[in-house]
């Protein structure tokens, strides 16, 4: 932005960045502040004086706890189903003829293109029909039918930069169907499998729309939140922002700073 | 070309036949069956008999009519009591049959759970969905100096440092990020505080001004909670154009804002078409902003009401029909973004 | 000799309504450096794949040393293949990459890593044994291709234009380095390529494809030199070409009206006088009527230009609607402009009949 603008378009667009990045950060600043304000109700003012007393009330509520032990546990579920979902929809839509191709690439994106409560409830209607009603089963079929489309998404890109003749060249040396898929496929995609697996947790994690439909009478971490969030704010809530803000943060310029050190190869 | 695809080729039928299993069960009993359930259950309604009146008076009469023969069967000789009994069992069982029927309601088909959404519902769904267009509106005119400002920066730091900054907000949980907006519009939040030190309200006197009683705080929030969705999209396109293109087109004499509208923007069109659809379906399905969001009279969004049908009315027919519409809306939108930009499925994707 | 015998019987490819491959019968033979030469979309890659098996024939018969292998995968069959894009495998070193054969075959590792050694020595690259292939050179990746191939003790190697991602020097460098990998190991070699100097300086003989058929099959002399067909005469070097009629034929040899005079040159093939035909004569050929024998063959023309290509150069004449070329050794100066006579010897030119339809 720097050499190609005049100084004063330059300079608006600074200003404009830093009031864009204000607006950003004001109110999680804010919801950090206000975690260690003594006063009952989650505001600024009026100031009690500092506390950490809202953190260990965290790790008191049993419910909180228990939405988070859900929460990893649906995650890791809806992560080991929808990795290989994606891997096969992949496969399917890379290797397949030209018809096929387009038409499964279409069918199995189509998930994203629908609002998340929609998922959710077709999938609570569905199942209950079934016999079965809604709870842990049906919240993570609503989040694998989506989530598994971005792991295919994921995998797709990878596949896209494979040398299309690679796995010809080891059958050509006598390798079996399944060892090549071992040891020539698995291993090049293993980078897009680890960073899929990892989004799919994060997005079962943090998923609230879908969940709070297809859930029925059970709970995660963050349909507790949502629950809360609505009457009786306590500042727990602000330590747990805090928590999830530190997180996130720490993730982030991590992941930043991996990618720097990375070549780009 | 014929012959089987390269996936039997490659990794042989056994392998490709898992593959094909795994999509189809994906497929079928996770995304496709599930949605025509519900589309199944939107098209029908339990309705009481429309006989019902006619039923009840009937039921009376053979009421009346037992009480007769029970009469009867007091008054008569040991003889005749075998036959009444039988007659009165005979009545009872009509009785039984009509009972069940009056008050056991039917399975019928019909538009009846779309054409009935009140004026109040219809009205609530257009706002939803306005709502939506205009915070994603809001989001391409916002984000589009940002993307640019990050893709173009020149120094690779500058570009990691804006990413990265942008990406805490943006990756933060959607609950949370909202509950940092509250922060804000509460009734003891930021802007009702700097009034009370200004001197205008007096908190402890319930002054305090009740922006969240009011639409505009959930559409304030929608668009602070989305917006960062149109930015990233965007910014992926315009990492790809090649930024002697830009060069070229400022060596020939090309305005600022031609070069924007002549290379920038086509080259940004798939981005912009993601980010659009992205926050279109995220604001207009959004659950967590609205319930944060609103308190009092500030009027439902769509998706508060779908959820009202299901967990609070228990009336999952016309819950399904709301949810129905909502995809319609939303698939509607995808369709219109693609049609305007040109951009296909696999180009947005990537 | 460890190569073995390929003999297609009538082989045929067809891609829905289009033919890729006519019926083609061929035999290659044990131990032979073999060229597939043609224009890109001729069918020769196509007919590669067939030997290697990633393709079955429409109709027709695959012999590999004497054995029907048409219904046998590529996996089993002995052949192995340099592909174009090398496609080593990237997340595997150098060593890895040329012991995968033996690994799918359930080789132990310590044989393995033995038998990778020796054939890393045998393409001078045993001391990036460790490496992975992103961190050689384009000549040094082609190497460790070629070791892969062969550490599977293939009777056959199939190699589809595999020097086309090379710089020139390098191309011809390994040429000869090829050439006598193949001498060394004795296994019949099928290279495909477009380009006609590599399949000339390489090959024991060379079939030349054109439009999914095989026009001839020859030496690299005699293909030059005698050339069946004017696909082949002209698509293997240069020719100056004239078109007209015969006027006469005589023990073999044409005599043509041509728009530049009457010409004659030997009659490939069979015709009639007053058919159409073309004649042709290889740039090195014609020569400056001053220095040749007499010869009935002459033409008026002026000298346009001269290209010099390092020790030869072409001279370029304009003649009567035409241009033709000398291709000499280098003079070191450019003629003057002016008309010239040009003379080229009877038996140095080649007439093709058109096919009359």
């Amino acid at each position: 932005m720097s050499d190609r603008l005049s100084p004063a378009a330059d300079l608006i667009l600074k200003v404009y960045l830093a009031l864009f990045f204000v607006y950003m950060f004001l109110p999680l600043i804010v919801m950090v502040i206000a975690a260690f304000n003594a006063f009952q109700y989650p505001a600024l003012s009026p100031w009690k004086g500092f506390t950490l007393e809202w953190f260990p009330r965290l790790v008191e509520d049993e419910r909180l706890m228990g939405g988070l032990a859900t929460s990893i546990l649906l995650g890791i579920c809806v992560t080991a189903a929808s990795v290989p979902l994606g891997l096969a929809g992949a496969l399917i839509v890379a290797r397949g003829t030209r018809r096929t191709s387009g038409l499964f690439y279409a069918m199995l994106v189509s998930p994203i293109l629908m609002p998340g409560v929609v998922l959710g409830i077709s999938t609570l209607v569905f199942w209950r029909e079934v016999g079965i009603s809604g709870g842990l089963f049906t919240a993570g079929a609503a989040q694998t039918s989506f989530i598994a489309s971005y792991c295919m998404l994921m995998i797709l890109a990878r596949l896209a930069r494979q040398d299309p003749v690679l796995e010809e060249a080891a059958l050509d040396l006598g390798a079996s169907p399944w060892f090549v898929f071992r040891r020539v496929t698995l291993p090049f995609l293993a980078p897009a499998l680890g960073s899929a697996a990892v989004i799919a947790f994060l997005q079962s994690f943090e998923n609230y729309n879908t969940t709070v439909f297809a859930i029925g009478s059970g709970y995660t971490l963050v349909t507790e939140i949502g629950a809360r969030l609505r009457f009786g704010l306590t500042p727990a809530i602000n330590a747990l922002g805090v928590i999830f803000l530190l997180v996130t943060a720490v993730a982030a310029i991590g992941f930043a700073i991996a990618n720097r050190r990375k070549p780009a190869a | 070309m014929s012959g089987p695809s390269d996936l039997v080729r490659i990794y042989g039928r056994a392998f490709a036949a898992a593959c094909w299993l795994l999509v189809f069960g994906w497929f079928t009993l996770l995304v496709l069956v599930p949605q025509v359930t519900m589309v199944d259950q939107s098209l029908w309604r339990m309705e009481q008999p429309k006989d019902a009146a006619q039923l009840t008076l009937d039921i009376d009469r053979l009421y009346n009519d037992l009480s007769v023969m029970k009469l009867d069967r007091a008054d008569a000789p040991a003889d005749k009591q075998a036959a009444l009994d039988a007659r009165i069992a005979e009545t009872q069982a009509a009785i039984r049959e009509m009972e069940t029927r009056e008050t056991q309601p039917r399975k019928v088909y019909g538009p009846e759970n779309y054409t009935r959404m009140s004026g109040l519902h219809a009205e609530i769904f257009l706002r939803t969905l306005a709502f939506a267009a205009l915070t994603t509106l809001i989001a391409l005119v916002v984000c589009y100096p940002i993307a640019c400002a990050a893709a173009f920066a020149g120094k690779a730091t500058t570009t990691a440092v804006i990413l990265t900054a942008l990406t805490i907000p943006y990756a933060i949980n959607e609950l949370l990020r909202t509950y940092a907006f509250l922060m804000v519009l509460d009734y003891r939040g930021v802007i009702n505080t700097a009034l009370s030190w200004i001197g205008i309200i007096d908190l402890d006197r319930d002054q305090a001004i009740p922006f969240l009683e009011s639409q505009a705080a959930v559409f304030a929030g929608l668009v602070y909670a989305y917006v960062l969705f149109m930015v990233f999209p965007i910014y992926n396109a315009l990492e790809s154009l090649d930024k002697s293109q830009i060069e070229a087109a400022r060596d020939l004499g090309a305005s600022s804002l031609r070069t924007h509208w002549r290379v920038i923007i086509p080259h940004a069109k798939p981005g912009l078409a993601v980010g659009s659809i992205m926050v279109f379906m995220l604001s207009a399905g959004s659950y967590a902003v609205p319930r944060i969001l609103s308190r009092g009279l500030g009027g439902d969004w769509f998706t508060q009401l779908i959820y009202r049908q299901f967990f609070d009315a228990h009336n999952w027919n016309i819950g399904s029909a709301y949810s129905v519409a909502l995809l319609i809306a939303c698939l509607v939108f995808v369709a219109l973004v693609m049609k305007i930009t040109r951009v296909g499925l696999k180009d947005m994707v990537r | 000799m460890r190569g073995h015998e390929i003999r297609l019987e009538q082989v045929c490819v067809r891609f829905g309504a289009v033919t890729a491959v006519e019926p083609t019968d061929l035999t290659i033979e044990a131990g032979e450096f073999f060229s597939i030469l043609g224009p890109s979309g001729c069918g020769k890659t196509t007919l590669l794949r067939v030997v290697s098996g990633f393709l079955s024939p429409s109709e027709g018969r695959v012999l590999i040393g004497g054995r029907d292998l048409t219904a046998t995968g590529p996996a089993e069959r002995p052949t192995a293949m340099i592909f174009q894009s090398l496609a080593l495998f990237p997340q595997m070193t150098v060593w890895e990459n040329v012991a995968f054969g033996l690994e799918a075959r359930g080789v132990d590792k310590a044989t393995r890593k033995r038998r990778a050694e020796e054939l890393l020595a045998l393409v001078a690259l045993a001391e990036h044994a460790g490496k992975r292939p992103s961190e050689l050179s384009g000549g040094q990746r082609q190497r460790v291709a070629i070791a892969r191939a062969l550490a599977v003790e293939p009777a056959v190697l199939l190699l589809d234009e595999p020097l086309s991602a090379l710089d020139l020097k390098l191309r011809q460098h390994m040429r000869a380095e090829l050439k006598a990998i193949q001498r060394r190991t004795g296994v019949t070699f099928i290279y495909i390529t477009h380009d006609q100097g590599e399949a000339l300086a390489m090959s024991d003989r060379i079939a030349v494809m054109s439009k999914g058929r095989i026009e001839q099959v020859a030496t690299p002399d005699g293909l030059y030199a005698t050339p069946a067909t004017p696909f082949v005469a002209t698509f293997v070097g240069e020719q100056n070409v004239a078109e007209g009629t015969i006027a006469a034929i005589d023990s073999g040899i044409a005599t043509l009206d041509t728009p530049l005079g009457r010409l004659s040159g030997r009659l490939i093939g069979k015709a009639a006088a007053g058919a159409r035909a073309r004649l042709m004569v290889r740039p090195e050929r014609l020569h400056h009527a001053a220095h040749v024998a007499p010869t009935p063959n002459t033409l008026s023309a002026a000298f346009a230009r001269r290209d010099l290509e390092g020790p030869v150069e072409m001279l370029v004449f304009d003649l009567d609607g035409a241009q033709w070329s000398i291709h000499r050794q280098n003079h070191g100066e450019t003629p003057r402009t002016g008309p010239v006579e040009l003379a080229f010897a009877t038996e140095d030119a080649m007439v093709f009949a058109e096919a009359t339809p």
